[in-house]
Formats: C-alpha cells, sequence, structure tokens
C-alpha cells in the first residue's frame, strides 16, 4: 500500500529551481533515505512534504489522518528555551483542538515517560535542554515527533552533529520503528546510509529513485557531478558493493 | 516618600503605573526576547511617533495616532516580508525611520509652538492619569487572557513555529496576533515610561532572568518582578536626588545586569 504519492512536484525560489519534475511512491513501513549534495533541495522536499510549502506544479498525497511526525534540524528551534526534556517530549501531543486553558493529561504524560524510557533519556526528563549533548537532543527531537504516534516520520539530518556512539543508537531506534513506521530520512552524508533502508532516493533537483536501496556509482557521480570516492567505514554502513580486489581498500 | 505616596495622587499613580508597567512588560519581554524580535519592537515602537505628530497636527490625542501607525507598523513588517525578500530587519529599519520622519514632518506643520516630543521619548511615570492607568490595566488584562487561554500552544510556537504548524495549528495567525499584542503593549506604555525606557524594561530583565529561569512562565514571573523592582528603586532616586525618572531607572536596570552577570561568572567558575 502506498502511504506518500508524489507526482511531477517542481518548486523555484525566484529563477532558481530547487527542484524539477520530482516523482516517487513509498510503500508503507518503508525506510527511505533522501541523499544529495548541500543546496539539492533536500530541505524544500521536506517543506513540500510537511506541507510548509506549496509546490508550483505538481501534486503530493500522504495517506494518513495523523500529522507527520518530524524531527528537525537544530537550527529549527530556539536550543536556549528554557523548558525542561520532559515538557519538550509533551508538546508533541499537542493540536489545534486543545480546549483553552489546556493542560497535558495524565494519558500524555505516561506517553511522554515511554518514549523517554524507549529512548533511553528517561533520565534526563528533569534537565534543561541547553544542557543536553547533540545526541541527547535528537533523542529528544524524536521522542517528541513519536508523540501523536505518527505514521510518517521525517528525520533532516538526524545524525549530522553528534558523536558516533549516538549515531549508532539512533540508528538503532529507527530500526526498531522501521514497519510499524514509514520513515523518511534525510543525509548530505553518503557514509551515514545505512543497510536498514529499502530505498534511497538521490535529490539533486531532479531525483532519482533506487527502489532496493543500492546505488551505483554512476548514479552518485551524475547526483554530485563529480566523481565522489566513497568510503564506508564499518560494514553497515557500506554503500556500495566491496571493491574487486587490487583496487584502494579504505575499510 | 512614604508621606508623599500617601499624600499626593501622582505618587501613588505613578506607583501603580510602575506595577502594571512590569506586568506587561515581563509578559512582552519574555516573548520578544524569546523570539529575538527586539529589533521589530523598536521599530514598531518608533513608528508611533508618526501617529503621535499627525494627533498634533490634526489635533485629536496623539496617542491614538500611536496605536493606529504602531499598529499598521506590526503588520505591515511580517505581510512585506513574506511577499519579497528583503527581510525583516530591513523593512523594520525602513518603518521606525518612515514613522519618526512622518512624525517631525507632522510637528512642523502644526501650528503653534512646538509640542514637547521628549516626554513620548522617555516618558514621564511621574505625571500618568488615571485615565492611563486604565488604558494600561484594559491592556494586560487581554495581554494576559490571551497569553494563559493558549499558554501551551504559545509555549510550543515560541520554542519550535515549524514544528507546531506541522501539529496543524494556525501559526500565521499566532504570529499576527503577537504583533498586535506588542504593538498595543507599546502604545499603552509609551506614555508610561517613554520609548526608550519600553526597550530597556522589556530587554533588561528578561536578559537577567535568562541566567537561571527554568521554564517559560518563570522567565516571565522573575522578568515581572525585576521590572518592578528596578521602577521602584528608580522612582525612589528620582525622588531624593531630582533626576528624571526614566534615566534613573534604566541606569539601575543595567547596572543589575552588569552586577548579574558577575555573579554567573563567579558561580560558574565555583
Amino acid at each position: 500500500m502506498k502511504i506518500i504519492e508524489v507526482s511531477h512536484v517542481s518548486v523555484s525560489y525566484g529563477r532558481v529551481k530547487a527542484l524539477e519534475d520530482v516523482s516517487f511512491t513509498i510503500e508503507k513501513g518503508a525506510f527511505l533515505s533522501i541523499i544529495g549534495p548541500n543546496g539539492g533541495g533536500k530541505t524544500t522536499l521536506i517543506k513540500v512534504l510537511l506541507g510548509l510549502i506549496k509546490p508550483r506544479e505538481g501534486s503530493l498525497k500522504i495517506h494518513s489522518d495523523k500529522p507527520v511526525g518530524y524531527v528537525p534540524q537544530f537550527n529549527s528551534f530556539e536550543r536556549r528555551f528554557p523548558i525542561t526534556v520532559c515538557r519538550v517530549v509533551l508538546m508533541g501531543s499537542l493540536s489545534g483542538k486543545n480546549p483553552l486553558f489546556h493542560r497535558y493529561g495524565q494519558a500524555d504524560k505516561d506517553r511522554a515517560h515511554e518514549l523517554m524510557a524507549l529512548l533511553g533519556i528517561e533520565a534526563l526528563h528533569d534537565r534543561q535542554i541547553s544542557q543536553l549533548s547533540g545526541g541527547q537532543m535528537q533523542k529528544v527531537l524524536i521522542a517528541r515527533a513519536l508523540m501523536t504516534d505518527p505514521d510518517v516520520l521525517i528525520l533532516d539530518e538526524p545524525t549530522s552533529s553528534i558523536d558516533a556512539e549516538s549515531r549508532t543508537e539512533i540508528y538503532g531506534i529507527l530500526n526498531k520503528l522501521k514497519g510499524e513506521k514509514t520513515i523518511i530520512l534525510i543525509s548530505h552524508d553518503l557514509g551515514s546510509v545505512s543497510s536498514y533502508i529499502d530505498a534511497i532516493a538521490c535529490l539533486n533537483v531532479s531525483l532519482e529513485f533506487h527502489e532496493d536501496g543500492k546505488i551505483t556509482e554512476s548514479s552518485v557521480n551524475h547526483i554530485y557531478g563529480c566523481p565522489v570516492d566513497l568510503i564506508a567505514h564499518g560494514v553497515p554502513h557500506r554503500v556500495f558493493p566491496e571493491h574487486p580486489l587490487g583496487g584502494h581498500s579504505h575499510d | 516618600m512614604i508621606n508623599a505616596i500617601a499624600s499626593y495622587q501622582f505618587m501613588q499613580n505613578a506607583l501603580w503605573g510602575a506595577v502594571l508597567a512590569s506586568i506587561l512588560t515581563g509578559i512582552i519581554g519574555a516573548i520578544i526576547v524569546e523570539k529575538k524580535w527586539l529589533m521589530l519592537s523598536s521599530g514598531i515602537a518608533h513608528s508611533s511617533f508618526g501617529g503621535i505628530g499627525l494627533g498634533y497636527m490634526l489635533g485629536f490625542e496623539p496617542i491614538y495616532g500611536a496605536f493606529l501607525f504602531t499598529t499598521v507598523a506590526a503588520m505591515l513588517v511580517p505581510t512585506i516580508d513574506r511577499k519579497s525578500d528583503t527581510g525583516s530587519e530591513n523593512l523594520t529599519a525602513m518603518l521606525w525611520s518612515f514613522g519618526m520622519a512622518l512624525g517631525i514632518l507632522f510637528i512642523a506643520f502644526t501650528p503653534g509652538y512646538p509640542p514637547d516630543m521628549n516626554s513620548y521619548l522617555f516618558g514621564n511615570i511621574l505625571t500618568i492619569s488615571k485615565a492611563n492607568l486604565n488604558v494600561m490595566i484594559l491592556v494586560t488584562t487581554l495581554v494576559l487572557g490571551v497569553l494563559l487561554s493558549f499558554y501551551n500552544i504559545w509555549k510550543a510556537y515560541l520554542f519550535d513555529g515549524e514544528f507546531t504548524f506541522i501539529m496543524g495549528i494556525k501559526t500565521l495567525w499566532m504570529d499576527y496576533v503577537l504583533y498586535f499584542l506588542i504593538a498595543i503593549s507599546i502604545v499603552a506604555l509609551i506614555k508610561l515610561v517613554g520609548i526608550i525606557l519600553i526597550m530597556a524594561l522589556l530587554t533588561i530583565p528578561p536578559s537577567i532572568s535568562r541566567f537561571y529561569a527554568r521554564s517559560f512562565s518563570r522567565l516571565i514571573l522573575s522578568s515581572m518582578g525585576l521590572g518592578l523592582l528596578f521602577s521602584l528603586m528608580g522612582l525612589v532616586v528620582s525622588y531624593y536626588y531630582s533626576i528624571p525618572s526614566g534615566a534613573s531607572i534604566i541606569l539601575i536596570s543595567v547596572l543589575a545586569y552588569g552586577l548579574a552577570l558577575v555573579a554567573k561568572k563567579i558561580i560558574a567558575r565555583r
């Protein structure tokens, strides 16, 4: 069953084309990674999927009655805001239908604690968010996005500014959610594309979709405009098949 | 001084004015410091000069003119900002200087002696009338009502507006409501404390409170408390040394910020 259908979407800023004729569909429960260079339109595509930008041409359908769970980059919110971890997670349960003088109910609080436990941040529930490390902050944002139990989860560069250990943990968490949720992970870093994913889309204004989750060297070169040397540290992150013997070995 | 408060109506009004101004600047200040809308608020405040000048020229209450100009400026900046790539900072600066230029132009056209514009820049808390206080009470009640009735949503909006929008909340409306509340708060405060002191009261108490506040509500409450403390100390100094109250309140606030900063560094080092 398709959960997301994007057909012939184009977006431009003035004369600059950010997205051109982008079409793809995502199966329910799939784990898709979108990769591409900076300025390639990844953020624009997310904004279209989230309804923040209306495309000039084309259409978008998300077959879900719940809002998309969104894990933004760190620069999109106020990191120094005086608030505790638990309160940030609770914000994920807000909606336009909240009554006047709304207060979080016990069910919301239980759900928040359940999610913080799932992500291993329950001990931090009373901590100010300004005191968190990058990896901890990322888990808080994932917990917040999961509050409404969304069908679709979109993560914008979730592993860009965190340490390797947190990175592995976050991929582990996403792997647990896979199947139950449709996950879209945006990355500019080819090396972080893990072996968990079902499909990869390469985006550089236009989009190339790889259903089997494998990308070829020629398509990467096409997307990035020049040959890219891919170094896969550790087996789970391998992008290409093993190089033939006698070649350069970077692992 | 206690005797003076008991026997002079103007001293009582000044006291109530300080209390109301602290409540209002505590709330609005915490919001604009978090949103980093200081430039915008300052621009809105200064654009009121055009309205004040218009009032003098046409012979109606200048504060109504101020209300008109600040509200229009507050609505124009975000609207033009979304439709052009000029940037809200540039638009704000443009409206700021445009409002003040109009004010000066209108005053030049006003027959007779030019009015004293200084009182709108620095205000005079000792000349507050009952009517001023009533306007303050009205605006403070409105701001408190709007904030408290959607408190959780306001907090989410201030923390992460984009996420709040995705949750299905109409954040564009919240933008406009907030701009409007800032505009009317500034107008209500102009007569009391003046444009310059408004900026000081909006920024200094929240900046100090951020050093230790652990929640947004505590940030607001602490800003209110500090605003009141500085205003009262300023009034006392102004009363005993016969110096302008606006200046003494600002000087005390800045001094307190400096002390708080040093104290924070010392505590952090230990």
